[in-house]
């Protein structure tokens, strides 16, 4: 190791342990995460082989280049620990606090959002926009695609691709203005 | 000092507690002694600091800072209420967003109080003395030597973050408090937050500092699944910008400081 210079300060020799501490709490942390990951893909191979195939293939493909049984087993066990943690703690973070500060806290703004909604009034519906013919000079082929197309199940979302992108060229030449932007 | 290395990041589990109340099943970990905690890529997440404010100071600080009395307007996240429009006189709403007249009625039901002390930021993006300090500079003058305290331990504690903030905070003096690392003290009386981030911090520690007599009240990191049982004379360093954090419930009155450096310095490009 690098002798401790006599002119390092305390302070930089403090920050170089601590740089040093996180060198080695992250290589710890990322060893346990290797295992875990290397423990779901043994898990997931041994349910697609099956118990007895998965043996034989861990004695023929794994185990000559250095794994152990006993070490497979850990990570295994260890990566099921973690799949039922993470599940407890998805239950877990379902709750939020219920005590009566909270509760008071929760009606208080439901009624709220009820005062909100009722000052908004009902949403207007969208204008209807009226159908709108383009000269478009297309090809027999083409044109038998475009009625195809008006026909089936898709023609409302493929409608909605073309509005765009003639909204966007129109925004592009300067025709229209971009109402997202002045808003 | 323990150092706990926390090998979970429940990162994505997390995602949706935002504005929700921190529940005891959240909590694995309590933490109540002198603790560094350690993520798993080797950065500091916090630092629990015991018994480090003499209590004269601290006692101190709780009589000039308990007086706070605006209501959490501003803060729908932290009181666990949608950011609502504003409704006008005429029931007609408003442009203006936050927390609505029902809920800041419980809240004010509840004690709930906030305050800011030092320089914060206004709509024209510029930090100024805040109206608290203004109206009561002793605040801010009263409590000079707890304030130094704080800034002395970060720099113990937290060297490299420390001097990454001086260097920020450094260029714009005129809004420091003293020489420290700190241009504003937040005052949070008797309010339970919901799960919110600090996202007007400067990136780094922020400080927080426990007051008054209760019992519970403490401050949750789901992310982490960590409590710190903290009590009046303790400190915990903790990224409050990055960390989403809330309060279990508390009985008693409590006070809590939060010194930080306001994010808006570092965007400062003026005279």
């Amino acid at each position: 190791m690098k002798r401790t210079d006599e002119s390092t300060t305390p302070a930089t020799l403090d920050d170089q342990i601590a740089k040093l501490d996180a060198q080695i709490f992250e290589s710890l942390a990322g060893r346990r995460k290797a295992s875990i990951d290397a423990g779901l893909a043994l898990i997931e191979q041994r349910k697609l082989l099956g118990h007895g195939k998965w043996l034989a293939h861990f004695k023929e493909v794994l185990a000559p280049n250095g794994l152990k049984l006993r070490t497979a087993q850990r990570w295994m066990k260890r990566a099921r620990k973690a799949k039922s943690d993470l599940r407890n703690v998805s239950v877990a973070h379902s709750e939020s606090g219920t005590d009566s500060g909270a509760q008071a806290i929760k009606n208080a703004a439901t009624q709220d959002e009820a005062s909100v909604r009722a000052a908004a009034g009902p949403k207007e519906p969208r204008k209807a926009a009226r159908p709108y013919s383009l000269p478009l000079h297309l090809t027999e082929e083409e044109q038998e695609a475009m009625d195809a197309l008006q026909k089936s199940a898709v023609w409302s979302q493929a409608e909605k691709k073309v509005v765009r992108l003639l909204r966007n060229f129109c925004i592009e030449q300067g025709v229209m203005k971009n109402a997202r932007r002045n808003s | 000092m323990k150092t706990k290395l926390l090998k979970y990041d429940y990162r994505k589990e997390t995602r949706d507690l935002q504005g929700r109340f921190p529940h005891p099943s959240h909590v694995r970990w309590t933490i109540q002694e002198d603790t560094k905690l350690i993520g798993p890529d080797g950065a500091i997440i916090a630092i629990l600091l015991c018994n480090v404010i003499p209590p004269n100071l601290h006692k101190l600080a709780y009589e000039l800072w308990r007086s706070v009395d605006s209501l959490p307007s501003n803060r729908a996240t932290a009181v666990g209420s949608p950011s609502l429009p504003k409704l006008k006189r005429d029931g007609s709403l408003s442009k203006r967003q936050g927390v609505l007249r029902n809920t800041l009625k419980a809240l004010k039901a509840q004690g709930a109080a906030q305050g800011a002390i030092g320089y914060l930021g206004s709509s024209d993006q510029r930090l100024h003395k805040t109206p608290l300090t203004r109206k009561h500079s002793e605040m801010l003058t009263g409590n000079k030597q707890l304030i130094l305290l704080v800034d002395e331990l970060y720099k113990k504690h937290l060297s490299t973050f420390y001097a990454n903030q001086k260097a920020v905070i450094e260029k714009t003096p005129q809004w420091q408090l003293w020489q420290t690392v700190f241009s504003t003290i937040y005052i949070a009386k008797n309010f339970r937050t919901a799960y919110h981030r600090d996202g007007r911090n400067l990136p780094g520690m922020s400080a927080l500092m426990p007051m008054g007599k209760f019992t519970g009240g403490e401050l949750v990191l789901p992310r982490w699944r960590i409590a710190f049982a903290f009590k009046p004379g303790d400190l915990l360093f903790f990224d409050s910008r990055q960390h989403l954090h809330g309060n279990l419930p508390f009985t008693g009155e409590r006070l809590s400081a939060i010194y930080y450096c306001a994010g808006l310095i570092a965007k400062w490009r003026g005279k």
